[in-house]
């Protein structure tokens, strides 16, 4: 997501610092900056959004919240002011209905006197900037209130709607098949549950995703519908998904645009529209909004911070910070919120099912009730009563307090299923009495619950002992840290991601500086001495003078195939290490006289596949003329040592063997005997793509010279291209002894010339021929 | 077979297998035991499980590869997250466990970027872990692995998996060195376990908390010898693995 410094400034009362501690800023505190560019007079910052705050910083009002909030400076969020025309009816003109889910919020409203003209140059140059085409005045404006509230807006042209006077708009689900062009001139054909924004006729735009053609902004509008949604999130995505179309607006739809900041987009881009189309605006607004979203809470303690982060945060620390994030917060005493809030509810109806989120205080069943009073405390207890019941700590009813909560099963007399195991928390726990309902123990004797049997179907309180969905009681349970004071979090609507209180963990922690929280090691435990058979069995392998290799799991055939292939020869999951270990010898041959051995010794232990089973093989492969008597040696070995018949399939060149399970294979535990010296760093050196020339050299020397010291004579005098100097023949003769050697030379920059190579050859037998008593042969 | 006192040449690990052997003494040490899982996963295994359902926006993390109908699973491990899962669904905390193992990545590939790799996880669950503890065992990590006394940093990032999330950064420590000399380098994202993740297996969230990290041997190795390119380390060239 590209954000312009120059527009953050604009949310910010103060003068920001330079754009460098601005990036600097956002990395330690918020997003990663993948890069810093300059535009004109400008700086444009290339920010990661992860998936957590793609929901309130895909905009630069978001972002610049964000930002004034980790720098301490006073942020202006948008405040639209516009005028509108009472002479403008949009009731008269629209109708709205949804009807389907997935819009969770829509608003429709007429402007009227709209030219469509090119934009300000403010306008084009601010666009410009963030890599956006300007297209006229009106498209524009959308994309530029996108571009600052992360809010996705669409301008229909009024007069293109199916209808005389009064338009009707539905936002539904496409049928089967339905057809749209959208507005660059692709053509989709939709399916059943994508939604879309549609007239009388047809679809007019696949909604949350692209608007359509026929609807669409031109030089000959004048009367605009502006319209502003907020659509469930997966369902967006699915339908991005399935017609390979994602946009500016399918992106931040699929990350979640709360319906709570609809309203205020549409006032701003009303206040744009009319600012620079000089259009008039009406007064009224069509708003379908069927399930306000309550406030979200979360509780916290200043030792939940602590406690995780491993810090000592004050609470008046931790409370400053959540408040500069836009969080509302209460100290509470949870025990008393609960039992002050229940009593508030008296007299709530009951409905069956009624949801925590949208519909209390306004109406509860039994959990639901439970569960919302106690969120008011700052404490997130599962929704449903038999996951309660497996939440809250079993007590005996002598201890009973208030506060508690009580179970019972009522025989299905409250009408819903009687729970015998837990649906959402730690599902499948047993509860063998069951339960079907739930209230909360007041004190004195007296329980406060929503059922639909109280006198008038509602919440209510009533002796324990008389009610009669008390009458089987199943268990007590207490809510653990009910004496504890808790910070009651009002989450503010733009942050969908917080809702946990390790949600809000987090956010004390960056904004605190994790650079703050010093290294402290866990507690020290025995160390583990046991080894892996797997890598018992390699250490045995390379010891044994095999060089291991890795090689790829996808190849050209196997028995499991890939749906999503990269590549036709990678389309499969191997089902034998075989063919890729005769790769690796063929490959290895040309490379040999640079190698340090002569034979070709390799192996690999990897996972490999058949239709039943994933297994480890363990792969053998290697060139020399013994190879098949080592490898019969070799497995003996193995089977010895493991107390395991291993029967490998041998070829001429390869051995391959399906490994056992680890508990299959005995050995014995060596630990502490590992050479380390194995691990010394190496700087690694890229091999050379040009050819090696290889040139041989023997020489007597007086019996008793070291071969060592004659091969340095050569490394000295051939210089920097020989790369590989390997003695292959010693011969005695009398006083005498030959060394023959093998000599590699190879540029990293160039293939050599015969002509260069022979004048290091050259330089070589003179350097010898020094030693009076040497001879070239 | 007694091979120590044969005279055979000893052959070479691969330095994947080299790296990962060297972190497991590092985190044996601590106490950590090495865990192990399938590379065939379940949709359930390598997302659901991880608090990344279907549908969110969070599943483009991972690029996937998918597998045509079988017995096995659904996909090609992306991480070895799946591993950590299993092992505490079986398993009572104390929790102390590392799972290196090969992963796959649909993407298209070049010096830095395989459609295989290697990746190293760490999980420690226990009722007091901090994300204090993390830093420590990490700065522990790493300075025995680069042989040096090596510091980290901790920037907020997401992984659903964890919250808080962070994204880690390593550098030596030396005091007279100057950030320019001395840069931050990127190396693993971590955090502390998400409780739904902890919910999800079994284990009670208000009791146990602990953290967990994944970090790609291939990377460290790459930084620790200078190898410039990932593909060397799957080419089968043995002039690259007698190097190590």
């Amino acid at each position: 997501m590209d954000i312009s410094y120059k527009w953050l400034q604009k949310f910010i009362g103060e003068s920001l610092p330079g754009p460098e501690a601005v990036a600097d800023t956002l990395t330690h505190g918020a997003y990663e900056i993948e890069e810093v560019s300059e535009f004109e007079d400008d700086f444009i910052f290339d920010i990661d959004v992860l998936p957590n705050r793609a929901s309130d910083s895909l905009g630069h009002e978001g972002v610049a919240r964000e930002l004034a909030a980790l720098l301490g400076l006073s942020f202006n969020p948008v405040s639209p002011d516009l005028d509108t025309d009472k002479d403008v009816k949009t009731d008269e003109n629209i109708s709205l209905s949804i009807e389907t889910d997935t819009c969770r919020r829509a608003l429709k409203r007429l402007a009227i006197d709209v030219e469509v003209k090119s934009s300000p140059e403010w306008l084009q140059k601010q666009l410009s900037s963030l890599g956006q085409k300007s297209i006229n005045n009106v498209v524009d404006i959308t994309n530029y209130v996108m571009l600052e509230l992360g809010q996705p807006v669409h301008a229909f042209d009024f007069d293109k709607l199916a209808g005389n006077e009064l338009r009707k708009v539905f936002i539904r689900s496409a049928s089967a098949g339905e057809e749209i062009t959208t507005l660059d001139g692709d053509e989709f054909t939709l399916k059943v549950g994508m939604p879309v924004i549609a007239d009388t006729e047809k679809a007019l735009d696949i909604a949350g995703i692209k608007g359509g053609q026929m609807s669409g902004i031109d030089a000959d509008t004048t009367r605009v519908m502006l319209s502003v949604c907020s659509f469930d999130p997966a369902t967006i995505r699915k339908t991005s998904q399935k017609l390979n179309l994602r946009t500016d607006a399918s992106k931040r739809f699929e990350n979640d645009v709360p319906p709570a900041g609809a309203r205020r987009a549409l006032e701003r881009f009303s206040e744009l529209l009319q600012e620079v189309s000089g259009a008039r605006i009406s007064d009224d607004v069509c708003d379908v909004y069927p399930h306000v979203a309550a406030d979200y809470k979360v509780g916290v303690t200043t030792d939940d911070v602590n406690l995780i982060l491993g810090t000592d945060i004050s609470q008046s620390e931790v409370l400053e910070i959540l408040d500069r994030l836009g969080c509302d917060t209460e100290v509470v005493n949870p025990k008393e919120t609960v039992l002050s809030v229940s009593e508030n509810q008296l007299g709530a109806p009951y409905t069956y099912g009624a949801s925590v989120l949208r519909d209390a205080p306004n109406t509860f069943d039994c959990s639901s009730f439970v569960s919302w009073v106690f969120v008011q405390a700052g404490i997130a207890l599962p929704r449903i009563s038999v996951d309660q019941f497996a939440y809250t700590e079993r007590i005996q009813e002598s201890n009973l307090a208030a506060g508690d909560i009580i179970f019972a099963n009522t025989e299905k007399d409250e009408g819903g299923e009687i729970y015998h195991e837990t649906k959402e928390y730690m599902t499948g726990t047993k509860v063998p009495n069951g339960v079907d309902h739930c209230g909360i123990y007041i004190g004195d004797g007296e329980v406060i619950h929503a059922s639909r049997h109280n006198e008038s179907g509602e919440v209510s309180t009533e002796p324990l002992a008389e009610s009669n969905q008390f009458k089987n009681i199943t268990g007590y349970g207490r809510v653990s840290g009910l004496n504890k004071e808790r910070i009651v979090v009002t989450i503010p609507a733009w942050r969908t991601d917080l809702r946990c209180l390790q949600d809000l963990v987090e956010e004390v922690g960056r904004v605190y500086g994790y650079e703050k929280i010093q290294p402290v090691m866990p507690t020290q435990v025995d160390p583990v001495t046991e080894m892996n058979s797997i890598d018992v069995l390699r250490d045995m392998m390379v010891a044994a003078g095999y060089t291991e290799v890795k090689t790829y799991s996808l190849v050209d055939k196997g028995e499991i195939k890939l749906s999503n292939p990269v590549a036709e020869d990678k389309a499969y999951l191997r089902s034998t290490l075989r063919n890729n270990i005769d790769t690796v010898l063929d490959i290895n041959k040309t490379h040999k006289p640079v190698l340090s051995s002569s034979d070709l010794k390799v192996f690999e232990i990897g996972e490999i596949f058949s239709t039943d089973e994933e297994m480890f093989s363990l792969a053998v492969g290697g060139d020399g003329n013994d190879f098949k008597d080592d490898m019969k040696k070799l497995f003996e070995g193995l089977s010895d040592y493991f107390d395991y018949a291993f029967k490998p399939e041998i070829t001429d060149d390869v051995a391959t063997v399906v490994l056992p399970v680890s508990q299959e294979l005995s050995f014995e535990q060596t630990s502490g005997k590992l050479d380390t010296n194995i691990f010394t760093p190496v700087l690694f050196k890229t091999p050379s793509m040009y050819p090696y020339v290889l040139r041989d050299v023997a020489v007597w020397t007086p019996i008793g010279t070291e071969s060592e010291s004659v091969a340095k004579i050569i490394q000295d005098a051939a210089g920097d291209l020989l790369t590989a100097t390997k003695l292959f023949d010693t011969y005695e003769k009398e006083d005498q002894i030959s060394f023959a050697f093998k000599l590699v030379f190879q540029s990293d920059e160039r293939t050599l010339s015969d002509k260069e190579v022979n004048e290091q050859m050259q330089a070589v037998e003179e350097a010898l021929e020094d030693n009076n008593r040497f001879s070239v042969r | 077979m007694s091979l120590q006192e044969s005279e055979t040449t000893s052959g070479h690990y691969h330095p994947i297998s080299l790296a990962v052997k060297e972190i497991q003494i590092i985190f044996h040490k601590l106490g950590f035991s090495l865990a192990e899982g399938p590379h065939v996963e379940t949709e359930h295994y390598n997302f659901d499980a991880l608090n990344i359902p279907a549908d969110h926006p969070a599943r483009d993390l991972w690029d996937t590869f998918w597998l045509e109908d079988n017995k096995l699973g659904d996909l090609l491990r992306t991480h070895t997250s799946n591993v950590q899962i299993r092992h505490m669904e079986t398993n009572e905390p104390p929790i102390r466990i590392i799972a290196p193992g090969k992963v796959f990545r649909y993407e298209a590939t070049d010096a830095t970027h395989e459609t295989q790799f290697y990746q190293l996880e760490g999980l420690l669950v226990d009722t007091d872990v901090t994300l204090a503890n993390l830093k420590g065992v990490l700065e522990h990590f790493f300075s025995e692995f680069f042989a040096g006394k090596t510091e980290v940093r901790f920037r907020p990032s997401y992984f659903p998996f964890v919250e808080p999330g962070v994204e880690v950064d390593m550098r030596r420590k030396d005091e007279d060195m100057t950030d320019e000399d001395n840069p931050w380098i990127e190396v693993m994202g971590a955090g502390m376990v998400h409780p739904n993740v902890l919910d999800n297996v079994g284990i009670d969230s208000r009791q146990h908390q602990g953290f967990a990290f994944g970090v790609g041997v291939d990377r460290l190795l790459m930084l620790k010898h200078g190898v410039p390119d990932v593909r060397f380390f799957y080419n089968g060239d043995l002039r690259i693995i007698e190097q190590f």
